[in-house]
């Protein structure tokens, strides 16, 4: 059964009524296998506050998404998502709607390790990530690709409820991004965004949301040259509601940033890159579900 | 005494390391209407400052206390500046600066630069600069103050040729900057490498924009 999915809105921004008092860690393992030519879901296990959702489809990857219980995470909270795409096989991870991150002195952490194996295809594509006032927020997303992997990894971050005003009032924002092949580093980077080093609201201007998308291995030869191409060539222009660059990594991955003026733009734009994305699995995760 | 002397003959805009070609990112920013004038041009120092500080000075420290370690700071910087325009611009004035240093001062700098060519480095910047200082006797604090104080400069030089301000406005926002270079400093002289960050990703993005620029004056 698909499952709805329910994209961002301003009036879901209400925390959640049972706050709990202790910390939450909640764990998922997750691994994908190939049987013929489909990938199917071989392990899905999650504690909570993280749950797990497996809507079928019509293409041949097999489909997973991520929830957190109460609707996003509060002080304390520790997600762990661990996960294994075996040889041949692709997985498409997403997560039901925004990760709201809400006032959290002690901080909140959520954490990717994702092994691809020969072959084999992630497309790690989550909703945006807001983060709220006083919010502390820490992320890392670890990746280690075998020879001949591919990796779709999306990661958009929006300013928190900017339709109340609400713009960057987060007290601190760290995402690690490391993508190694075999042993080594192909992207080792960390966000740091803190208002230690400046207003934020500020500092980030008139943009709303910041997103980045990394393209590598062999499944997206076709795309990292058209999107290269495309938006390599875009005019930069005064003012624009949207930024967009593209940076090669070597032979076979690229990385595309884009800063827009308002989350629902960097959303679009990002979902036009990714607009290759049904065709090589086989059917379209961006489609409404209901 | 002798690396006091060496430490003003590197603050020097007569040093010919072609840092000068570059804005670090300032050119795009302005292109893209992002910095206009002198508040925006105090923002952007800012960012310009932290940036280094959390960018830079962890690689820049680490090679000048163990500059054997060169070849797997000059991957870790690689792979940190995934903006190819700061990668690249890294690279060149890595080089630069390495083969400059190299020709002045031989006898410490030549075996060093030997040692990266034989580690087969792509001659980023921030580790190349730790470990040509330190081999330069240089001490690391000064080495550190030295690396915020070029990239301060250089931001706002290019800031007069673009002419956002004149070149007394820009010494004046130089002064003015005092408190923020010790801040820096203060937070990040003692950060490692596996603190390595950056600070300003929208400013990182417009910067990574430079090579769609209508026009250039500047390499990055």
């Amino acid at each position: 059964m698909r499952q709805a999915r329910v994209p961002m809105i301003a009036s879901e921004h209400t925390p959640p009524l049972e706050v709990p008092r202790i910390r939450r860690a909640g764990s998922a393992r997750l691994a994908f296998e190939r049987v013929g030519n489909r990938t199917v879901v071989r392990t899905a296990l999650a504690h909570s506050p993280l749950r797990l959702l497996t809507p079928r489809n019509h293409g041949h990857a097999a489909w997973v998404y991520t929830s957190s219980l109460g609707g996003g995470l509060v002080d304390g909270d520790h997600l762990t998502v661990d996960l294994d795409v075996a040889e041949g096989a692709a997985a498409l991870v997403s997560s039901q709607g925004s990760t709201r991150v809400y006032r959290s002195p002690r901080g909140c952490r959520s954490e990717l390790s994702a092994r691809v194996a020969p072959g084999a295809l992630l497309a790690w594509v989550p909703d945006p990530t807001m983060c709220f006032t006083g919010a502390r927020y820490t992320q890392s997303q670890d990746i280690q690709l075998a020879p001949g992997a591919s990796l779709i990894l999306m990661e958009l971050l929006t300013a928190g409820r900017s339709a109340a005003g609400e713009r960057w009032a987060f007290t601190h924002y760290t995402s690690s991004l490391r993508v190694h092949r075999e042993g080594r580093a192909l992207i080792d980077e960390r966000w740091l965004l803190d208002p230690a080093h400046g207003v934020l609201p500020e500092r980030l201007g008139r943009f709303d949301a910041l997103g980045t998308v990394v393209l590598v291995g062999p499944a997206l030869d076709s795309a990292r040259e058209a999107l290269a191409a495309h938006v390599g060539s875009l005019p930069v222009k005064p003012r624009s509601g949207l930024v967009c660059s593209v940076s090669p990594l070597g032979p076979d991955a690229l990385v595309l940033r884009a800063a827009a003026t308002s989350a629902e733009a960097l959303v679009r734009t990002s979902r036009e890159w990714l607009s290759f994305l049904p065709s090589l699995l086989g059917d379209d995760p961006w489609v409404r579900r209901g | 005494m002798g690396s006091a002397w060496r430490v003003l003959q590197l603050a020097d805009s007569g040093f010919p390391t072609g840092g000068f070609a570059h804005s670090g990112g300032l050119e795009a920013a302005v292109q893209q209407g992002e910095v206009r004038e002198r508040e925006s041009l105090e923002r952007f120092v800012r960012e310009l400052l932290w940036q280094t500080g959390h960018g830079a000075l962890p690689l820049l420290g680490a090679a000048w206390r163990e500059p054997s370690t060169l070849g797997a700071l000059d991957a870790r910087a690689d792979a940190f500046l995934t903006n190819h325009v700061a990668n690249r611009a890294s690279r060149t004035q890595g080089r630069a600066f390495l083969d400059t240093c190299a020709r002045i001062f031989p006898g410490p700098v030549g075996p060093l630069r030997q040692a990266a060519r034989e580690a087969r480095v792509r001659y980023h910047h921030a580790p190349l600069f730790g470990a040509v200082l330190r081999v330069l006797d240089v001490e690391l604090s000064d080495a550190q103050q030295l690396l915020l104080s070029l990239t301060l400069r250089g931001a706002l030089s290019a800031a007069v040729r673009i002419g956002i301000v004149g070149t007394h406005e820009s010494h004046q926002m130089q002064n003015r900057c005092a408190p923020l270079l010790d801040s820096v400093l203060e937070t990040c002289a003692g950060l490692g490498v596996e603190s390595l960050a950056q600070t300003s990703p929208l400013m990182d993005l417009l910067g990574s924009t430079h090579d769609r620029l209508y026009s250039r004056l500047f390499l990055s």
